[in-house]
């Protein structure tokens, strides 16, 4: 399976860096007023949004190159958050659409956002 | 056939370029989180939003030139992506895009000069020169520059060269044991369509060589690894019917064009 790639440095993202978890919860409100609360995850799934700045051209390009081998959102890659190491083998992008912007060869940029899939 | 203009630099766009990539993905997301993908390759595509300034009267007649030909959005033209590599397989010279004369053989799995192995051993078994060559649907007369990492165990010089049916422009190259980014940069006179760009190696000679790039630029820019797509793209158009021209002086105008084409 393919990973996620690095940038020259070795870096994955820059700052500001953004990662959430997420939760799915459903609520079955009653008429007087309370409530029924189910876990819709048994685990919560991690989402990383990855911007990028002050990319060079063959950086920008290894980026758009894996956004297309990965078919946009339909492939699974693993990925290894920056925060504490973890490897979440089971990871695609959140998204169709890659937009980027070159405003010089050494200045290129791009973000991405990665979402943990389940199953 | 119809091709989108260089400027009169030799470049085919201003900084800045903006690109996007747009690709399908059918998903199925279950109760618990789960998600059945598939990828649609049908619908791929992508669009670039080119910004123009200080273009001369002459730059600016061939924009609108094209965008005559091609009647607004009606029609295709060829378009060379100036932030992309336009050869295919940039480190794999084994593929049948690369077309090499019968006796240049080519190993793959050499140590590069960035750290990887994608470098080949390239070997001239011949008693004369040899060529390995990749043909892009381009147009011969517009400015390019190849470039290709070179070094050679054995001291040796080969020929870096673009070349149309009747014409073609060589440069030699000293090739040693350390890495060099060899350079050819020219224009043809020839009008056709279609140009290639190659290597020669004379009789027994040995190198290796990695990433070779073409550009629609007179120099080169940054290495961009290619596989199976490049930077040419045959099915392009404008993503409009209205092409607007300020001028602000004399010979200086400007626009902005926004083009999209599949992503084939």
């Amino acid at each position: 399976m393919s990973a996620f790639p690095t940038l020259k440095t070795g870096a994955t993202l820059q700052y500001p860096a953004q990662r959430a978890t997420e939760f799915s919860t459903d609520v079955v409100k009653f008429v007087d007023g309370s409530e029924q609360r189910f876990r819709g995850y048994q685990t919560p799934l991690r989402r990383w949004s990855i911007r990028l700045e002050l990319l060079d051209e063959t950086e920008l390009h290894t980026l758009r190159e894996f956004f297309r081998t990965q078919s946009g959102a339909a492939e699974s890659f693993s990925f290894t958050d920056p925060w504490d190491g973890t490897v979440y083998p089971n990871c695609s992008l959140d998204g169709d659409e890659m937009a980027e912007e070159l405003d010089d060869a050494e200045q290129g940029k791009t973000t991405l956002t990665v979402v943990e899939n389940r199953g | 056939m119809l091709y989108y203009p260089q400027l009169s630099t030799g470049a085919v766009s201003q900084f800045p370029i903006g690109r996007q990539t747009t690709l399908r993905t059918v998903s199925n997301t279950l109760p618990s989180g789960a998600t059945i993908r598939m990828s649609d390759p049908g619908s791929a595509a992508v669009g670039w939003q080119l910004q123009y300034a200080n273009l001369t009267d002459a730059e600016w007649l061939s924009l609108e030139q094209l965008f005559e030909g091609a009647e607004g959005q009606l029609t295709t033209f060829t378009f060379l992506d100036p932030m992309d590599n336009l050869l295919l397989w940039s480190e794999d010279w084994t593929k049948t895009v690369w077309t090499a004369d019968p006796l240049i053989n080519v190993s793959g799995g050499v140590a590069d000069p960035v750290g990887g192995n994608g470098a080949m051993q390239i070997t001239n078994t011949a008693q004369t020169t040899q060529r390995i060559v990749q043909n892009v649907a381009g147009p011969s007369w517009f400015q390019y520059c190849c470039s290709i990492y070179l070094r050679a165990a054995a001291p040796t010089a080969v020929q870096i060269f673009l070349s149309a049916t009747g014409q073609e422009s060589l440069t030699q190259v000293q090739v040693t044991s350390s890495w060099i980014r060899a350079v050819k940069a020219d224009s043809l006179s020839l009008q056709e369509d279609g140009i290639s760009f190659g290597l020669q190696l004379p009789a027994g000679a040995s190198i290796v060589a990695f990433g070779a790039q073409a550009e629609p630029q007179p120099a080169p820019g940054y290495y961009k690894k290619t596989t199976d797509l490049a930077g040419v793209y045959p099915n392009t158009r404008f993503d409009s019917d209205s092409l607007t021209q300020t001028t602000n002086a004399p010979n200086q105008n400007s626009c902005a064009v926004t083009l999209v084409s599949t992503l084939t």
